[in-house]
């Protein structure tokens, strides 16, 4: 009798273990895919698919000293995306491609494209090109946890890939209207290497309303800030190849 | 007397008061950032360009060859200072599908062994860009092939590059020119073909070949498996086929490995030996370049090249050469007779950047180093592999004021008599480069 009893609670035992993992695992696999929808959804709030834009680049020193550029960008599907420099006088010209995770660098004089990374900085100062050449998050960055704070979620991301700036990503997002408030960019190791702040929420148009200025702030470059405001963003249909390197210096064919 | 004392109070209260206000005020307001896109506005038409000064100073070494070759008939200078002034424009005008650009350089020398002032059209030509997968040019335009970053050896239809100033503009050549571009999904991403014909005669493109007559090259660009392939062919009247092959990838997001190699046949060239006898031979070479660019965590990029010059000379005949120009130049003095010291001057590959066989090139940048924005120190080592004589050339760059770029470079030659950079004319050299871009 006692060894029948024993033998029902060791059976009862594993059946409530493998309900209780089961519906854990069901549990995790859910806020993935939830995290990761929010994540796509927050993609497609900062921007349509394929579209076009200006940018205004402000490095901005700690004695409040600060220089100036202007991108003109282009941007198709998950994995197509370049930019061309439009001032100062110095940077003019120089453009930038990224397709997929192949990055290249065009300046005029040297007239010929050369492969850079994606930590590589075009034009010194706390922005590299994976700020200025990025793809949607949701494409680079897997949601690993999402807590819910109430009026935000905030999400724990991790590189898809080897070949991003960040390995890591905590994005604080705004539940109503699913867009970001704060990224904090860190190592593999948990070291920050970055805080992008989103601010001035702008109706661009179209149905397109997000925050037109970015300011970005790294302990690595202490008291130094970069600011990106945005402009004239529109969805625009672009063919694949104005993303080569061929057409890589005939970008501004596109500006109209 | 109170009632002045009170309103001096009242006074230091009210201001007192405004100062805490304003402070607030101050404390509280946010940054305002503005940005006008409308600004930059597309214009039918553009003028770019820059200024530069460039005054250095050079200590030469009087013993060496090139120095008796180029200095000869001068007042045996042991320094040289000079300022140059130079002006680079990219004027362009664009309707519809319809470009013309026309890029004029104009460089001026002043020292007190020479005055020089010279202009050339580097670029100058009308294209046709129908579609964003097809352009059609005509005129004099600069192609720039290969992916090495000091020599391109598959650059088969441009000027030689300067590795110690490799990202220098450069003098284009006559030409017919289309690019058609065709994008897949897959592995292979991306096709392009860019069909050129160079006319030669002695008026059109005369320094591209001795030979007058129609020439045909090619590039079939492949972005394949992530790899930049390119395959270069050059054939027509004014030389036999000649083929290029380059590549270029990222081994990681920080490393990258770029090679090319060019296979050439029939190349003329005129070689001197010890007793002043010139000879002119055909012969086949093959030029290749092997390259890493690596970016380390502290944004430190390192550019390390190996390059194999096949149309090299090797040291025996580097060293009948130098021997020549010894003889010409102890004849020139006891006699006056420079004919032979022309002769040498005129055999241009002797005196060219990288004349021998084998070099290698190693080139250090650091970015924002210092903790100071837009300041990039860099050093550059090239050395020849044959002798082990290099150039040292350690250089700081300044880009933080707008539209300008500072640069002081120095260069610093080392080898002995009878090695390539022993017999360069200079053995230190000191430029600062000033551009001021519009």
């Amino acid at each position: 009798m006692r060894t029948q009893n024993s033998a029902v609670f060791r059976t009862a035992l594993v059946a409530a273990i493998v309900l209780v993992s089961a519906s854990l695992i069901s549990a995790q696999a859910d806020q993935d895919v939830d995290g990761n929808a929010i994540l796509a959804k927050m993609d497609r709030n900062l921007s349509p698919e394929s579209f076009e834009a200006y940018r205004k680049l402000i490095n901005i020193e700690p004695n409040g000293r600060s220089k100036e550029f202007v991108l003109y960008t282009v941007k198709k599907g998950a994995d197509k995306v370049a930019a061309l420099f439009l001032s100062p006088a110095s940077e003019k010209g120089r453009s930038t491609l990224r397709l997929d995770e192949n990055m290249w660098l065009y300046i005029p004089n040297v007239a010929k494209p050369i492969r850079i990374t994606s930590l590589q900085s075009v034009v010194g100062g706390v922005f590299n090109n994976a700020d200025i050449l990025r793809l949607d998050y949701a494409v680079e960055y897997a949601v690993e946890q999402k807590e819910d704070t109430g009026e935000e979620y905030i999400l724990h991301c991790k590189a898809r890939t080897r070949v991003v700036a960040y390995d890591r990503l905590t994005i604080r997002v705004e539940k109503t209207r699913l867009l970001p408030i704060q990224i904090d960019c860190l190592t593999a190791a948990g070291m920050l290497i970055k805080t992008i702040v989103f601010k001035e929420v702008k109706d661009f148009g179209k149905g397109i309303i997000r925050p037109s200025v970015i300011e970005t702030v790294s302990p690595l470059y202490k008291g130094y800030k970069s600011v990106m405001i945005f402009a004239n963003i529109k969805a625009r249909e672009l063919r694949d190849e104005v993303f080569t390197l061929t057409f890589l210096p005939q970008l501004d064919t596109l500006r109209k | 007397m109170e009632r002045t004392t009170r309103r001096t109070n009242r006074l230091w209260g009210l201001l007192l008061l405004s100062i805490f206000v304003c402070g607030v005020m101050a404390s509280g307001q946010e940054e305002e950032f503005t940005f006008d896109a409308d600004a930059f506005a597309k214009k039918a038409y553009s003028l770019d360009g820059y200024f530069e000064f460039r005054p250095s100073l050079a200590r030469l070494r009087q013993d060496s060859s090139l120095y008796r070759l180029k200095y000869f008939d001068l007042d045996s200078p042991k320094t040289l200072t000079q300022g140059n002034f130079a002006l680079l424009a990219d004027f362009s005008y664009r309707k519809g599908i319809f470009e013309a650009l026309i890029e004029p350089y104009l460089d001026s020398t002043l020292s007190p062994q020479e005055n020089d002032v010279s202009g050339e059209l580097f670029q100058g030509y009308l294209s046709l860009k129908p579609s964003v997968a097809f352009s059609l040019y005509a005129g004099k335009r600069t192609l720039r092939w290969g992916k090495g970053y000091a020599w391109s050896p598959t650059a088969l239809v441009e000027r030689p590059k300067n590795p110690n100033e490799p990202d220098l503009a450069r003098e284009g050549y006559w030409m017919i020119a289309a690019d058609y571009t065709k994008s897949f999904t897959g592995a292979l991403k991306t096709l392009s073909f860019t069909p050129v014909i160079i006319p030669v005669s002695q008026s059109v493109n005369p320094d591209f070949s001795s030979k007058d007559g129609l020439n045909f090259a090619g590039k079939l660009y492949l972005l394949f498996l992530d790899t930049d392939i390119d395959l270069l062919i050059l054939t027509g009247k004014s030389q036999k086929t000649q083929f290029g092959l380059d590549f270029s990838r990222n081994l990681r997001s920080d490393w990258e490995i770029h090679g090319e190699i060019a296979v050439l046949r029939d190349l003329e060239r005129r070689t001197v030996d010890d007793k002043g006898q010139m000879h002119k031979g055909m012969f086949d070479a093959t030029r290749y370049l092997l390259g890493l660019r690596y970016l380390s965590g502290a944004e430190t990029t390192y550019i390390l090249e190996y390059y194999h010059n096949g149309i090299g000379f090797d040291s025996n005949q580097m060293a009948d050469f130098y021997s020549f120009v010894n003889i010409a130049y102890e004849r020139y003095l006891a006699t006056r007779d420079d004919l032979d010291l022309k002769a040498g001057a005129e055999l241009k590959s002797y005196s060219g950047f990288s004349p021998m066989t084998d070099y290698l090139f190693l080139r250090i940048i650091q970015k924002d180093a210092f903790g100071i924005l837009y300041f990039f120190p860099a050093v550059t080592v090239m050395a020849n592999l044959s002798d082990m004589s290099a150039s040292l050339a350690p250089e700081l760059t300044y880009k933080g004021f707008t539209n300008f770029e500072l640069r002081l470079k120095a260069f610093v030659l080392t080898g002995k008599s009878g090695e390539d950079f022993g017999e360069k004319p200079n053995r230190f050299r000191l430029e600062l480069r000033v551009r001021y871009f519009f």
